[in-house]
């Protein structure tokens, strides 16, 4: 039997084997697996983060707030007057 | 698709955003909302436009020239204003998600960086080089200078190297050289003057001043004649006067 014959009737017996009982199952447990976390975890991580995005942007308008305040006191340096003595 | 119209609503940007860029650094807000141009006319305008007033207010030395400056410095906290309320307004009114290349953490770093340093640094050029302050807490230059005046000094180099008679110098007097003083010039180099009925010529590379209220000042007639590489700059406007607003303007 030449290399070629013995491909071709591996290739046949291949395309004849019948899936395992329960094959489907399996795939589709660990695509369950793979997907996000169920409603739970997700509506917990949803609750966290609507209490921490307020928080996060009153941050950086407080620091926006101070960085402006501190452009006015640097401008306002310009009149800001050195002591003469007599 | 949920997770794919959250994403969209997540890339679109946001009024608040927009409003704090543009309150660390003027014209930051635009380039956020993607006016590129607006936003660096924006950002050049408010880093040059007093540095350009007070150089205007030390060459041409007039109340007009004070009053610019003073106006320029209002400008200034006024366009800021307004590049805040149009970087949120643009920012609102926009709908599409696009993303320029310029729309990086890095760059907005360094605009906020340059947006907090640049106004220290416009300030410092300008009080070492330009005008400088200064507050006088004594009569002794009464009538012309009054009790709680403040006045600016030009320190620009032309200015300086050449110093008139009446000028108003301010200056380091010899015998406290960590102080500041400011008297009336009223003696350059080679120059004969009249002191007490005693004559006296003033040396070279030095000036004699005199206080206008002669009964209580301490000037030349007590430390002697002032080197001028210790005069630090020339008297020119009452900005804030002690008491009328009527001596506000350029002194003359």
């Amino acid at each position: 039997m030449d290399i070629n014959s013995f491909y071709d009737r591996w290739r046949d017996d291949r395309s004849r084997v019948e899936p395992t009982v329960g094959f489907a199952d399996q795939v589709m447990q660990r695509i369950a697996e793979e997907l996000p976390a169920d409603d739970e975890s997700t509506s917990r991580r949803a609750s966290e983060r609507s209490r921490v995005v307020p928080l996060a942007r009153a941050a950086c308008c407080a620091a926006a707030l101070l960085a402006a305040l501190l452009r006015v006191i640097e401008l306002l340096s310009v009149f800001s007057a050195t002591g003469i003595e007599n | 698709m949920e997770s794919r119209d959250e994403g969209e609503m997540n890339s679109q940007h946001q009024v608040w955003v927009a409003g704090a860029l543009s309150l660390c650094c003027t014209g930051l807000g635009h380039l956020y909302a993607g006016r590129l141009k607006r936003g660096l006319v924006l950002f050049l305008v408010s880093l040059l436009i007093l540095p350009f007033a007070a150089l205007a207010a030390g060459i041409l030395t007039s109340t007009a020239a004070l009053v610019g400056l003073v106006v320029s410095f209002l400008g200034l906290l006024a366009l800021w204003l307004f590049a805040v309320i149009d970087a949120c307004r643009i920012t609102a009114r926009e709908t599409g998600t696009d993303r320029h290349d310029y729309q990086q953490p890095v760059i907005y770093a360094l605009f906020i960086a340059a947006g907090i340093g640049s106004p220290a640094l416009s300030t410092l050029y300008i009080r070492q080089n330009l005008l400088e302050a200064f507050y006088l807490p004594s009569e002794s230059m009464a009538p012309t200078l009054r009790k709680g005046d403040r006045i600016l000094a030009n320190k620009m180099p032309g200015r300086i190297n050449q110093l008139n008679r009446q000028d108003l110098v301010v200056f380091r007097p010899p015998d406290h050289r960590d102080q500041n003083y400011v008297k009336r010039l009223v003696g350059l180099p080679g120059d004969r003057i009249d002191v007490s009925g005693e004559t006296v010529t003033v040396p070279e590379g030095t000036c004699f001043v005199l206080g206008d209220n002669r009964e209580n000042s301490r000037d030349s007639r007590h430390f002697g004649p002032v080197p001028l590489g210790d005069v630090i700059g020339v008297a020119e406007y009452v900005y804030l006067p002690g008491d009328t607003w009527s001596r506000f303007g350029a002194l003359r």
